[in-house]
């Protein structure tokens, strides 16, 4: 193998994390919050995914997180939602089987995607740098972070947020108990050189390889970055490189 | 960028609607050969289009036998016959599990198109699933024996070319020895058609599924949904040049922005859009005057296709008289997520049989789509430098510049 690896790493600008159950979600999709931009128009939530419409409620906390915030009109926009669109999914299956072509909305596929969450935050937030959604399963927190750390480095935007969603259990998952919760946490991410003491998320070579691919939770990072603790949030990849943020 | 520094493609895969290897796409797509027909495996009596572009399934790929690999999922197959193509036609399949390789799959809507699978085999895994799914490209780098980081991107119809910029940042970096990229998509299915259908985008030509999809003429009346995928082995010049390895192209440069317009409807204003396209020039040092060839994204709707006429006269200029231009959706259907990587495969088609193939069905041109369009048939031309432009819902633009390696 090539000897070319090396500690990449971007600055953590600020973030923003929600979390809610399914009715919370409801309301938050008649009303995400303070700080919703006066352009935003309320018809875009109606048939977005939870996963979007929570994430929204992340990115508002976090805009404001940002020092100096704003503009953020050349930023990057990366969302890696855990399993998105299964419940528009389902209301389109369910639609079809009772109602057949006729019953399935023309918004059902533009809303269940794994890009969908990224687009409807680069048009309620009137972001123009690139978007794209990213993972999707078991291991989409290091497949977000991937992302957005090589866009970042690579295409140089003034920022990059970066966005996660996911159930810590999946609504009617099997065998699962108590009411389901999602969180979110949208990251922004920049140059180390725009802020020199915030924090950083760091990918490096590491001699510990791990056995299987690894899935790092939501919670787990949201508490960190919440509660800063004297040990670095890291997770060892499967193919001898790890990230860290500290 | 350096030549050590420039990422080369030097091994593919594909099935499409035009064939299952690059020799066959090559001569259907210079012929230019629909690829477009009757959907004859679903009842769709009450849908408005009734045809798509598809592919023949493949045979199992090396590695499996024909029992195990028809008991996979289609676009399972699909996808395990793209990457181990194009592992083979790299030279690396021997060598695959000495090196970090990459995989970056587009594939837009894995976990829906897989419950509406499920549903409609009776299941309703999508109201009770299991918590521990794992995705198709994890499934797919084990049983290929990789290692390296695996991961799905999405940017609707510009899926593939995310998925090539993604792997040339990877290897950029130093991530990965090796990097699969591209996209694959497989959405011919009744939800899909029943809500692109309500969304009226699609074609309902079904009388001449030949002649449905028609980038830039006047009697255009939506889009032909296609299936299909192309995975591309990226790796860094210096490396491929060390093992004498064929190119088929450098992957010279990618520009990306979003309209934030809205999520379904293009921008008429044609700036995010050529601003996406200059930034992919501006990566890979390429000046308009120099391009030889643009495949557009011309899908053939009434209003995706006038709008990238703006968009590419704003970028070339004087030059829009004299650049070649074409929509290979006119032959294959519009691939949807994998549309961009099909057009990536285009342009490296293009690049080295020096030709650029034709949109068909370009009868009456639009004078709202004026451009130096090849239409019907393919035309000899000498191409070192070819771009394709991929747009998709949520607003996505992006741009990928080939440049052939000399």
């Amino acid at each position: 193998m090539d000897d070319s690896r090396h500690t990449d790493e971007c600055a953590i600008v600020g973030f923003g994390t929600a979390q809610a159950t399914l009715p919370e979600i409801a309301q938050l999709r008649k009303d995400p919050g303070p700080g919703r931009p006066s352009t935003m128009e309320f018809q875009v939530l109606k048939h977005a995914d939870e996963h979007t419409v929570l994430a929204l409620a992340a990115m508002l906390n976090g805009l404001s997180a940002v020092p100096g915030s704003a503009p953020f009109a050349e930023w990057a926009v990366v969302a890696a939602p855990r399993w998105p669109g299964r419940f528009g999914t389902a209301t389109a299956i369910e639609r079809y089987r009772a109602d057949g072509a006729r019953g399935v909305s023309p918004l059902a596929i533009p809303n269940v995607c794994l890009h969908s969450l990224s687009g409807t935050v680069s048009l309620v937030f009137q972001m123009r740098g690139p978007n794209f959604g990213v993972g999707g399963g078991l291991a989409s927190i290091a497949d977000g972070l991937l992302a957005g750390l090589g866009l970042q480095l690579e295409h140089q935007p003034p920022g990059t947020w970066v966005i996660f969603s996911e159930w810590a259990v999946e609504p009617g998952q099997v065998d699962a108990h108590g009411e389901p919760r999602a969180r979110a946490l949208a990251l922004a991410l920049g140059p180390v050189t725009q802020a020199p003491s915030a924090r950083r998320l760091r990918l490096r070579p590491t001699r510990s390889v791990s056995p299987k691919p690894a899935c790092p939770r939501l919670p787990g990072l949201t508490d960190f970055l919440l509660n800063p603790a004297t040990t670095p949030w890291m997770c060892t990849l499967d193919w001898g490189m790890e990230l860290s943020i500290a | 960028m350096s030549r050590e520094e420039q990422i080369w493609i030097t091994g593919l895969g594909t099935a499409n609607p035009l064939g299952n290897d690059y020799a066959t796409v090559a001569e259907n797509l210079l012929k230019g050969k629909s690829g477009v027909g009757p959907i004859s495996d679903l009842d769709l009596d009450e849908y408005a289009c009734k045809i798509a572009g598809r592919f023949d399934p493949p045979p199992a790929p090396r590695g499996w036998t024909a029992e195990a690999f028809a008991r996979l999922d289609k676009i399972h197959q699909l996808i395990l016959w793209c990457t181990t193509g194009a592992l083979v036609d790299a030279g690396y399949w021997d060598e695959r599990a000495n090196l970090r390789v990459g995989i970056v799959l587009g594939l837009g809507a894995e976990w829906p198109q897989a419950w509406e699978r499920d549903g409609h085999r009776g299941g309703d895994w999508v109201l009770a699933p299991r918590g521990d799914e794992e995705s198709l490209v994890r499934t797919v780098q084990t049983q290929l024996g990789l290692m390296g980081p695996a991961t799905t991107v999405a940017a609707a119809c510009a899926s593939g070319n995310v998925a090539l910029a993604q792997g040339r940042n990877w290897l950029k970096r130093g991530w990965v020895d090796i990097c699969l990229a591209g996209a694959c998509d497989m959405w011919v299915t009744p939800l899909a058609l029943a809500s692109f259908g309500r969304l009226r985008v699609l074609s309902r030509r079904n009388d001449e599924p030949t002649r449905a999809s028609r980038p830039f003429d006047r009697g255009r009346d939506g889009f032909v949904m296609g299936e299909g995928g192309a995975m591309f082995v990226l790796e860094r010049a210096d490396r491929a040049r060390r093992r004498s390895a064929r190119a088929y192209a450098e992957l010279a440069g990618h520009g990306g922005t979003s309209d934030a317009f809205n999520l379904v409807i293009p921008n008429a204003d044609p700036g995010p859009a050529a601003k996406a396209v200059r930034m992919a020039l501006g990566n890979a040092r390429v000046n308009p005057d120099q391009i030889d060839y643009v495949n557009a994204h011309g899908t053939s709707t009434p209003v995706g296709d006038s709008c990238e006429a703006k968009v590419l006269h704003t970028v070339l200029g004087s030059s829009s008289s004299r650049v070649p231009v074409s929509s290979t959706k006119s032959m294959t259907g519009h691939l949807l997520s994998a549309a961009a990587a099909m057009e990536a495969l285009v342009c490296m088609i293009a690049l080295e049989r020096q030709a650029v193939p034709p949109t068909i069905n370009l009868d009456d041109p639009d004078p709202d789509c004026a451009l130096c369009h090849v239409a019907n048939e393919s035309r000899a031309h000498p191409i070192r430098v070819a771009v394709s432009n991929s747009f998709g819902f949520g607003g996505n633009n992006t741009c990928v510049v080939f440049r052939k390696v000399a």
